[in-house]
């Protein structure tokens, strides 16, 4: 009897894990639906910003020297890593993956002797850098559902004065990019120095712009609102990829529940009858003796 | 469509949505050393933007789009503008009680923030140039009508 009973506390603590991993799944689903609008709409300032930096890039180079922020240099010596992860796990390979990405690279720029400071914004991220013994100069955790931009601007500001104090030689980005509800895309991009690829279709075409007030104030803020909405977008993106994986992964953890609900009620099931049956040849085998 | 000679394509967006997109025949933009007009052909400018009012004249149309905005950018391309607003608001959204209201709460605010929280020093502004160009929007449209 005693084994009965077991597999039916089994069958109600599955059951209670089901109805907590269910509700988890519903609640990432409604914030999916947030999340992935907000990334929506941040999507036509970021194109915008960066179509107007794709032209900065191009101009002539007086106006490259004229802030530090554009300037390029040969040898990276030195490169900070914007590293966006969730604050929260039960996502899956969420932040397994995007982690990955990020060792990797370390260990790539670690070969080509660069060194790599590391601001982390997210608490897995911070973890993940934590434990390779990272040198981690800023990072902001505890960023809940929506991305506030007062909370990621200091740390990455940081990261901007370093830039232009010629500090580090480039700053890169790692977030997992919101493919769709099934796939999430870990990614690394290069916010500084401005990146050449995106420039090929402009057909090198050489000229420079007028600049209100000066060249050197517009380009210095228009840069630092620049990497403030990449930032901002790449924040929206990963919190998307979060509800979205998160939603996933609870949607199988509940269909296992359920899978393991229904295995454990066959071997309840199984022994229950097999103790009926036993007690009925008893009482049969019984009143044969008598 | 075959594009018009004497019109440019622009977009406006803020850091939320985009505000407007389509062809224009020019526009006022409220540049920081003064009003900018640009006109089809314009020089390539980049230019910063002061809280104020921004203008859309559209062809063929005698009544203007009029959006308050809180600051941000203005690039002008050959024939394609693209203005990124910190803030951008419809005029047609827009309210003057509550945004007297708005204002002086924001003022307020501006000056109870101490000046160490820089975050919220910077917060405490920016509402209250939003709201003090939402005011210049909507005094600008009753000018407006007034003279016509």
């Amino acid at each position: 009897m005693s084994a009965a009973k077991e597999i039916r506390s089994k069958i109600k603590s599955v059951q209670n894990t089901q109805k907590i991993t269910r509700a988890m799944q519903m609640v990432a689903t409604s914030k999916m639906r947030k999340t992935q609008e907000r990334m929506k709409g941040a999507r036509p300032y970021a194109d915008n910003i960066r179509r107007v930096m794709t032209h900065l890039a191009l101009v002539n180079p007086y106006a490259r020297n004229a802030t530090p922020f554009l300037r390029e240099s040969l040898s990276q010596k030195k490169v900070g890593i914007i590293l966006i992860t969730s604050d929260k796990g039960l996502c899956g390979g969420l932040n397994a993956n995007t982690t990955k990405l990020f060792y990797e690279t370390v260990r790539k720029l670690n070969s080509e002797k660069t060194s790599v400071e590391v601001c982390a914004l997210g608490h897995k991220g911070y973890n993940a850098a934590h434990r390779i013994n990272s040198d981690i100069s800023s990072f902001a955790v505890g960023l809940g559902d929506v991305p506030h931009m007062e909370q990621l601007i200091g740390p990455v500001s940081h990261f901007l004065n370093e830039f232009r104090e010629g500090k580090l030689d480039a700053v890169y980005v790692i977030y997992s990019h919101f493919v769709n509800t099934m796939k999430q895309q870990p990614t690394l991009e290069r916010l500084l120095p401005l990146d050449k690829k995106d420039l090929e279709h402009t057909n090198g075409v050489s000229w420079d712009y007028e600049y209100e007030p000066s060249a050197l104030e517009v380009l210095e803020q228009l840069i630092r609102r620049y990497v403030e909405s990449v930032i901002y977008q790449c924040v929206a993106d990963n919190m998307a990829s979060e509800q979205a994986a998160r939603m996933i992964a609870m949607k199988a953890a509940t269909d296992n529940a359920k899978e393991a609900i229904d295995g454990l009620r066959l071997i309840y099931n199984k022994s229950r009858q097999a103790l009926i049956t036993k007690e009925l040849a008893e009482i049969v085998a019984g009143s044969a003796a008598v | 469509m075959v594009a018009n000679r004497n019109t440019m394509k622009i977009e406006v967006v803020d850091s939320e949505k985009q505000i407007f997109a389509g062809d224009v025949e020019y526009l006022v933009a409220p540049g920081s050393e003064g009003e900018i007009g640009v006109f089809p052909n314009h020089v390539p400018l980049i230019c910063k933007l002061k809280p104020g009012v921004l203008r859309l004249q559209m062809p063929d149309q005698a009544d203007q789009l009029i959006f308050a905005i809180s600051g941000g950018f203005l690039e002008v391309q050959k024939n394609q503008v693209i203005v990124l607003a910190d803030i951008a608001q419809r005029t047609t959204e827009l309210d003057e009680e509550r945004l007297i209201e708005q204002k002086t709460k924001a003022l307020a605010k501006v000056k109870q923030t101490p000046a160490s929280a820089t975050a919220d020093v910077a917060k405490a502004q920016a509402a209250l140039e939003l709201a003090i160009a939402e005011l210049k929007a909507i005094d600008y449209i009753k000018k407006h009508k007034n003279k016509a």
